[in-house]
This record gives C-alpha cells, sequence and structure tokens, in this order.
C-alpha cells in the first residue's frame, strides 16, 4: 500500500468503509488513538462495530438514514472503543460518500476530529453547573433558615443528595460534648440512633473538632476493614466523612455523612463537602447566636410569668405549689418543691402525667434526704451549689440503697435527667427545688444551669417573703384568738355566742373586741367595742382597753361609771380616744339588762315572738371625749327566750350602704332567724366582696335553766 | 385614694377646707395634714363636708384632735354643710354636743 502523506500523516483519522460498513482503508491518526493494528480492522471489521453503545444506535438511526437520503451528513459525532481498557475516543467529524450510490465500488469517508479533551470539558462543565446549582439551593435553603435546626436540616437535605450519602447527621457541642441535633437518611425508619453508634464507633468523627480537619474515613472494599461494619439494609457503609463545621474561629459541631454504595469520596466530592460545611458552619453559628437571644427571650419570659405567678397567691405552700406548676411542663417532666426542715416535707410536687402525681409523692416522701449520694439534693443542701446529672442511666437507680418498693417507683418515674437546687433567701434555707426530666427524653445541661439557678433565687425570696407572712399571721392570729378566745363563761340560765372576723386581707387582727364576764354570781357583763384604726396598733390599745373595762366593771361601777372611768384611762393610751364601746349588765335573777353606749351602734334586742327594738337610749359620745362624769346608762328587760345582739359598725356599715340601713337589715334578718348562726349573719349581711372593717358580734340568750327551781324563783316582775 | 379608688380631695378655702371623697383609715393622713396645725392664725376654721360620701372612726378623730387643739389656740373648728353620712355619724358617737357642726356655709 503506497504511503499518502496526507492520508498517513493527517492530524485528523480517516476511515475508508464499503457500502456495508466494512473498513477498507484506515490511517496512522485513527490507529494511535484508539490503539488497533490496521490488520485488525482493514476487511475485518465494520466501522458500527468499534463504537459505543450509545454511538451505535446514534450511527444506524442517524447517520446510515442520512447517508442514504443525501450521501453525506455534516457535523456528527461519534465515540470509539479504544483497545484499551475502559478508555474511549470521542470524535466529532462528517462522512461523504464517494461513487454513485447502490454502486459495488462506492466508499463512505469519514473525517474524524479526536475531541476527547473537550468532551472532558463539556462534562466538566455540566459538573460544575450542577454544583452550582445545589450551592444556590443550599445557600437560599441556609438564608431562610432561622433556628439551629432548620439550618442542621437544610444543610444535611442537600449534602445526602449531593455526595449520594445514605445516613448523615449533624452534631453540635453542648457541654464539650456532640449532640446530635439533625439526623437524615434512609436508616432513619428503622430507629433513629444510626448517628449516635456512629459516633460511639468512630473516635475519629469526635476528634475532628479538636483537631479542626475533616476525616474520610473508607473502606478497603475486601471486607477485611470491619470497622466499617455498619449495616444498613444489610449493607456495610464503605465511606464516611466527617466534616468540623467552624466559623467565626469556633467549631460549632460535626457534619458527618454514611454511605455503602460506593468506595471512597473523590477529590470533587470532597471539596463539595468541605464547602457545604463551610456555608452551612457559617449559617449555624448566626442561628447559634439567634437560638441564643431567643433562649434570653424565654427565660426573661419566665421570669416575669414566675414572679407574677408566685405573686397571685399569698401562703408559702401555694406559692410553692405554684412554682411547681410553672415549670412542669416548660422546664421539667417533674418537680418538687421540699423543705427537710420542715415537718411536711414535700411541699409541692408536679408531674406532666397526672397519674404519676400519687408515685411521685410516695416516692418523696418515703425517701430520705439525709444521703451522701452524688448529686442529691443533700449534697445541694451542704454545698449551696446546684446539683446537675445531665444524663442519668438505669444502672444508676442501682447504686442507690433502695428498698424494692422504691425502686419499683423509681423505676416508674424513669427519671434520665436532674437538677436539684437549693432555694436560700437572704441566707435562709427555704427548700429545695429538685426539677426532673424524664418521658419526654429531654435533658439538662450545665448551660441551663444559671436560668434554673436565677429561678430558685427568684422562687426563694418570695417563698422566704410567704413563709414570714404566713408565720406572721399565725402570730397574729393566734394573739388575737389569745385576747377575744378566752372562752366564754358557761352558764346553763343563758345562751351566749360571740364571733370575731378580722377586716382587710393581710392580717387577721385588729380593734374590734368582745368580753363577757360576772361581775358578780348573777350579773354578767358583755362588752362590744371598736378601737379607731387597723392591725396591730390597734389590737395592742383593744387589749389594754378591754383589761382596763374588767377591771372598772368588776368594781361594781355599773355601766354608766365604768364608762366614765374609762374616759380618764384612755387619755392615758395613746390610740385609744374616739374608741366606741357598748356595756351592758344582765341581771340573771331579773333578766334586767343595764346598758350604756359610747358612742357605738345601739344592741338590738330580738323578743321570742320576733319583735325588734334597736336600745338606742343610754347613749352618749365617744370615750374620750365627753364632760367627766356625763355618762348615761338606760334599762331594759330581756325576756327569755329573747336574744340581745351587740356588734361593731363592720357587721351593718360600709360604703354602698347607710348605718341606718344596715341596722334594719340586719333588723330583718334577726326577725326572720332569731337564732341564726353567727357566722351566717355576717355573711347574710355582706354587701360586697371586700371586707375591709373588722366585725365583732355577741350575743345573749336568757334561757330557763336547766337546773329544776331557778326558773321559777327568777321569773322577772313585768 | 382609698382602696374603692374613690379618692379623698382636700381643697383649702377662704377660711378654711373643702373636703370630699371617703375619709378612711387609709385616706385620713391627707385631712390630718390640712388641719394639724390648723390652717391660718386665729378665728374659725371652717371644714365644709358637704362632699363627704364615707367616714369612719378614724375620720371623726382626726376632727376631735383639730377640734381640741382648736380649743386650746381659743379658736374654733366648724364642720360645716356636713353631708347625711356625716350628720348622722357624728349622731351615733355622740359627738353632736363636742363637735360645732354648722348647717350654714
Amino acid at each position: 500500500m503506497n504511503v499518502d502523506p496526507v492520508f498517513d500523516d493527517a492530524p485528523v483519522g480517516y476511515i475508508v468503509a464499503d457500502s456495508r460498513g466494512v473498513i477498507q482503508r484506515v490511517n496512522a491518526a485513527f490507529l494511535s488513538w484508539t490503539g488497533y493494528e490496521a490488520s485488525a480492522l482493514v476487511s475485518v471489521r465494520r466501522v458500527q462495530e468499534l463504537l459505543s453503545a450509545g454511538s451505535r444506535i446514534y450511527f444506524e438511526t442517524y447517520v446510515a438514514p442520512l447517508m442514504a437520503l443525501q450521501d453525506a451528513v455534516n457535523d456528527i459525532s461519534l465515540t470509539f472503543e479504544s483497545t484499551r481498557n475502559a478508555h474511549q475516543i470521542y470524535t466529532v467529524g462528517a462522512a461523504k460518500r464517494h461513487g454513485d450510490r447502490g454502486s459495488a465500488t462506492a466508499e463512505v469517508w469519514f473525517v474524524l476530529v479526536n475531541a476527547s479533551g473537550r468532551q472532558h470539558f463539556e462534562s466538566e462543565a455540566l459538573r460544575v453547573r450542577l454544583r452550582l446549582e445545589r450551592l444556590q439551593r443550599l445557600a437560599s435553603a441556609l438564608a431562610t433558615s432561622v433556628t439551629v435546626a432548620d439550618v442542621a436540616s437544610a444543610a444535611l437535605a442537600e449534602i445526602l443528595d449531593g455526595v449520594k450519602g445514605d445516613h448523615g447527621f449533624v452534631a453540635s457541642i453542648v457541654s464539650d460534648r456532640l449532640r446530635v441535633i439533625e439526623e437524615q437518611g434512609k436508616a432513619l425508619p428503622r430507629g433513629a440512633g444510626t448517628s449516635a453508634l456512629l459516633l460511639d464507633h468512630f473516635p475519629e468523627i469526635t476528634e475532628t473538632i479538636h483537631t479542626g480537619a475533616a476525616a474520610f474515613i473508607e473502606s478497603r472494599g475486601d471486607g477485611a476493614d470491619d470497622r466499617l461494619g455498619l449495616r444498613i439494609d444489610g449493607v456495610a457503609a464503605t465511606r464516611l466523612a466527617a466534616i468540623p463545621l467552624v466559623a467565626g474561629g469556633r467549631t460549632h459541631g460535626v457534619l458527618c455523612v454514611a454511605s455503602m454504595t460506593r468506595a471512597g469520596f473523590d477529590a470533587d466530592e470532597r471539596s463539595f463537602l468541605l464547602l457545604f460545611a463551610e456555608l452551612a458552619a457559617q449559617s449555624l453559628q448566626s442561628a447559634k447566636l439567634h437560638d441564643e437571644v431567643a433562649k434570653r427571650a424565654r427565660e426573661a419570659s419566665f421570669i416575669a410569668r414566675l414572679s407574677n405567678a408566685l405573686d397571685d397567691v399569698v401562703s408559702f405552700e401555694a406559692r410553692c405549689q405554684q412554682l411547681v406548676d410553672l415549670v412542669v411542663p416548660e422546664l421539667a417532666d417533674y418537680a418538687t418543691v421540699e423543705n427537710p426542715t420542715h415537718e411536711l416535707r414535700v411541699v409541692a410536687v408536679g408531674h406532666r402525667d397526672p397519674d404519676m402525681l400519687a408515685t411521685l409523692r410516695e416516692l418523696r416522701t418515703t425517701v430520705q434526704i439525709t444521703g451522701s449520694q452524688p448529686h442529691s439534693l443533700a449534697r445541694a443542701l451542704a454545698s449551696r451549689e446546684p446539683q446537675v446529672l445531665v444524663e442519668i442511666p438505669p444502672e444508676m437507680y442501682d447504686q442507690y440503697d433502695l428498698g424494692s418498693r422504691k425502686r419499683a417507683l423509681l423505676t416508674e418515674l424513669a427519671p434520665r435527667s436532674y437538677v436539684g437546687l437549693p432555694m436560700f433567701a437572704r441566707g435562709t434555707l427555704v427548700g429545695t427545688l429538685m426539677l426532673v426530666m424524664a418521658e419526654s427524653n429531654r435533658r439538662f445541661e450545665l448551660a441551663d444551669v444559671p436560668h434554673l439557678t436565677d429561678i430558685a433565687n427568684r422562687a426563694a425570696v418570695s417563698l422566704e417573703n410567704a413563709r414570714l407572712y404566713d408565720h406572721e399571721r399565725f402570730v397574729a392570729g393566734s394573739f388575737q384568738r389569745e385576747l377575744l378566745g378566752r372562752e366564754l363563761p358557761q352558764d346553763d340560765r343563758l345562751c351566749l355566742r360571740a364571733m370575731y372576723q378580722a377586716g382587710g386581707e393581710l392580717v387577721d387582727i385588729g380593734g374590734d373586741y368582745f368580753d363577757a364576764f360576772f361581775v358578780s354570781a348573777d350579773r354578767i357583763a358583755l362588752a362590744v367595742g371598736d378601737v379607731v384604726g387597723k392591725g396591730i396598733p390597734a389590737a395592742t390599745v383593744m387589749s389594754q382597753l378591754r383589761t382596763a373595762l374588767r377591771a372598772f366593771a368588776l368594781e361594781g361601777n355599773g355601766p354608766a361609771e365604768t364608762l366614765n372611768r374609762l374616759d380618764g384611762f384612755v387619755n392615758s393610751i395613746p390610740g385609744a380616744d374616739c374608741s366606741s364601746v357598748v356595756y351592758a349588765e344582765l341581771d340573771l335573777r331579773t333578766n334586767q339588762l343595764v346598758y350604756a353606749c359610747a358612742g357605738h351602734p345601739p344592741p338590738l334586742l330580738i323578743s321570742e315572738d320576733r319583735e325588734a327594738l334597736a336600745l338606742w337610749d343610754g347613749r352618749s359620745s365617744l370615750l374620750g371625749t365627753a364632760q367627766p362624769m356625763a355618762r348615761s346608762e338606760s334599762r331594759v328587760q330581756v325576756l327569755v327566750g329573747s336574744t340581745l345582739i351587740m356588734y361593731t359598725d363592720g357587721l351593718v356599715e360600709a360604703r354602698e350602704r347607710s348605718i341606718d340601713e344596715g341596722i334594719a337589715e340586719l333588723i330583718d334578718v334577726l326577725r326572720g332567724e332569731p337564732s341564726i348562726d353567727l357566722e351566717a349573719l355576717v355573711a347574710k349581711m355582706k354587701v360586697s366582696d371586700v371586707q375591709r372593717d373588722d366585725i365583732c358580734v355577741l350575743a345573749v340568750t336568757p334561757r330557763t335553766p336547766s337546773g329544776g327551781g331557778i326558773a321559777d324563783s327568777v321569773s322577772p316582775a313585768k | 385614694m382609698s382602696d374603692t379608688g374613690v379618692p379623698l380631695t382636700i381643697t383649702p378655702s377662704s377660711d378654711g377646707i373643702v373636703v370630699s371623697g371617703e375619709v378612711d383609715a387609709s385616706t385620713v393622713a391627707s385631712l390630718v395634714r390640712f388641719i394639724t396645725p390648723l390652717p391660718g392664725e386665729s378665728g374659725a376654721v371652717t371644714v365644709d363636708m358637704s362632699g363627704v360620701s364615707f367616714m369612719d372612726s378614724s375620720g371623726l378623730r382626726a376632727l376631735v384632735d383639730a377640734h381640741r387643739e382648736a380649743e386650746r389656740s381659743l379658736r374654733r373648728l366648724i364642720i360645716t354643710n356636713p353631708s347625711r353620712v356625716v350628720v348622722r355619724l357624728v349622731d351615733l358617737s355622740g359627738l353632736g354636743d363636742v363637735l360645732h357642726v354648722s348647717q350654714e356655709g
């Protein structure tokens, strides 16, 4: 064969084939591209047979029919299989028939340019375009993600898709540990925890947060490397990438992707992962700031709600319950307030599942707080520091020396995370606040402690105030009971009843008083008085006045003279003047009543047949304001079965009702029900929800003595 | 302000003060400030009580204290235009013979 330099040495490939495609001639350029010997082709192979599968279809459906129609086809692109394994030659060119169509000597000439370099460029361009699109999608997804959880979710979805991962997760650094905040992948439907498994299995993942460098772990593919023995759907994971999420000079977490389909990450995928991780880290950083600000706002709002809720109620126990009700379930699955120095040790309990309340109460009531277990409430009290157990593995229940019953209660409650907070106010132990996470699967973090401590401190002050208030109320109540609650004299010749109710909301103590005592065997003294003012100052004056009244009455002065003497006395007691009082003596032999009123509302007399009489005589002015020795007194007969009612103005007077209207109403009530219970009487007379003034009522009903004989001898002369 | 929200209002007049609203333990301190010591150097001091809708014994005591101070300094404290509530309270407390109450301004 003659050598034709134009044919053989040309920088293009030439193939000349017969009408069936059998190669007749081929040049050196084509042979060098494909690696064939000329002898292996000429008269042996057809052009179609050298093509890749795709090009063969293209050849038969596009090139061959066009050649049949028009004898020439420009701008064709054919990919030839080379003799080297998995190597293809991408060509572009043209074909032209030489000679008459149908003639046996007709030839088809192919002129081909090796465009393999360009094809690589084109596919690269396509890849870059895809990656840019993906990058754009990720950027816009991240732009609309505000919280850390949103960012992790958006980034993971795009990255898993981008590198064809089967499972991926984002873990954030919380309290110096990696905490999985988002996991995705086909393994998930069979239960979360794949991520935790990977974290356990590959310390390399955790190491990346210290080294700051990405780790790519790849299976050798021979099955010998069983560290990548993680199986999903029975297929072993073959590759794993762990990339630290670094932004703003800080490592915020780790992005991890695992796959079981391919042997490794190529350079392209690695650079893709690194780039995406960088983007995700930046978003994560701002999302963390956002989450932090949102958390602060929630915390501030919680503290505000706490203060309001605690102020809503007054007593110590009620405030403890408010505290527990507020923290459950928002901050804990269950909580208790306990006071180890108090006889009612467990003051309040709360559980998100109301059915568990009894269990919780039983456990806390029987468990000893004196133990030395780590993190116990006892430890919290001793150290005055919050005790935190981020994770309570169930095995830990066994460390406590519990009986089988308590062990069962504990298992039922299933605590998983715990904070014990001492509550001290002004150096005084008020109690302990125990917060526990159970079924919600939430955990306390060390980062939560400042907020929880803040809550405990705020609550402590409020609880301490309530405790002091309870104490003051108790003392005041005891004081008043001591002053007023001396037992009324027992005598079968009469029925004596009395009641006292302090006005205002805060202190059960005031300036109203009553007294009943025998001045002689047959004379009973009855007094109801009202000191100006309220609270402890008024009560102090009241007690002195009451004692003085007793002293003057017991001298046998009689009502008017007793008041005259009290006039002298009140001038020596600051705050005692302008007090009002009604003082009466009832002779049980004659049932004659002698009474004197110093500026006080009139006593009422209700007969057995329900006739009412207001005792408007025997009046003089308020104590301390009368002319010397000017008091007067009056007399009235009290029939057996009649009721004498003495009271203070709180019973009849209010802003909504004048004193005369009040007296008229009182008469109505008593006529309707002369023996009405005094509590019921007070309730009936009430005109407003707010009782401002103290109320004091004393009721006396002379009756036929049960002992024989006396009744006859004391029958009053009418 | 009393705890119902009806304020105690005290305004000076040519020869004393005009009181209206509620006089009770929570508001009486204002009244005491206006009449202790008595306004002016000499002569009568009038306390116009036409607008008093409620008064309790703490109000009475303030008036009694001011009345006593007036007597010590040879002056007079006169309650003028007492409202029904004031009239009734003065009556009931027996202070009608002690305090000077005038129905005319």
